[in-house]
């Protein structure tokens, strides 16, 4: 499937776009094809349940966190682990941005915690997009969840 | 009692700018209580009663919705008022929230500007007189 056109993905965008633009300061813009990142990244997912059930895949680098996590807060250089909480809130609220997008009035959506990881040099996911401040790339990506399997079909 | 405020949410960056936004709001608050999780929280308020609790819905170990059903049956802590600022926006946990008696539901990414009206009620004298040069 060609997630870059997928209409989620393009809402998923939205959201983040969104997001980082009015509660991060940073102008994101969309890039045609998105290139692998070097170097350390910090990759956020976050599950959300509804009509859609999917994993939403936030993956930034690191310098861009750092500076993301101190524009927030309004501090200085930030320690490592509020790095990682901030990028976890940011996935968060892209999230939650996307659901409400999707489902304004009957809100079908729940989400779950969001989980953060450092990695370093990560090949291109599939199905990734790529949004750029400029100077910084910002991957993101959805996972279509399988639903799961009836207890009985266990045998 | 002295204007405390419980801020409960397990990302140390919204406590952060919560905490900031409580501030800049002119709120004269003479304490900030922090806990990451619901249990947390109650282990605090077994030793505080604060004016006002500040709370998410999706935490570990103890969500929100639990935690806000714990205060609200305890006869000591029930007539704290309890504020929500979630990402969470289900229609089933609005309105489950909302069931529990909380005084106001925020959903995040929220403005600053959002926040002051929802609390300023339940902090009677502690809203600062910030006016600058203004009449009285």
């Amino acid at each position: 499937m060609d997630t870059t056109t997928d209409p989620l993905v393009e809402r998923a965008i939205e959201a983040a776009v969104l997001v980082f633009e009015e509660s991060l300061f940073v102008t994101l813009e969309r890039v045609d094809a998105a290139s692998p990142m070097a170097g350390e990244t910090v990759h956020t997912v976050i599950a959300f349940h509804g009509p859609h059930e999917a994993l939403l895949h936030l993956r930034l680098p690191w310098p861009l966190a750092a500076e993301i996590t101190a524009d927030f807060l309004g501090e200085g250089e930030p320690e490592e682990a509020l790095v990682l909480d901030a990028c976890g809130e940011a996935a968060n609220m892209v999230a939650g941005r996307l659901v409400k997008a999707l489902s304004p009035e009957e809100r079908r959506y729940t989400l779950e915690i969001p989980t953060v990881m450092v990695e370093e040099d990560t090949p291109l996911a599939e199905g990734c997009c790529e949004v750029s401040t400029g100077m910084q790339p910002v991957h993101l990506w959805l996972e279509t969840l399988e639903p799961e399997p009836p207890s009985n079909a266990r045998g | 009692m002295d204007t405390t405020i419980l801020i409960v949410d397990d990302s140390a960056t919204v406590r952060k700018v919560v905490r900031r936004v409580v501030k800049q709001a002119g709120f004269a608050i003479d304490d900030f209580l922090e806990a990451h999780h619901g249990r947390h929280a109650l282990e605090l308020l077994a030793d505080t009663t604060p004016r006002l609790i500040i709370t998410d819905i999706n935490m570990p170990e103890m969500n929100g919705i639990e935690l806000i059903e714990a205060v609200k049956n305890d006869p000591l802590l029930c007539s704290i008022p309890c504020v929500v600022i979630s990402t969470e926006g289900s229609r089933e946990v609005i309105d489950k929230v909302l069931s529990l008696g909380v005084v106001g539901f925020i959903q995040k990414p929220f403005r600053p500007e959002e926040l002051a009206p929802v609390i300023a009620p339940y902090l009677g004298m502690a809203m600062a007189v910030a006016d600058e040069g203004g009449d009285f």
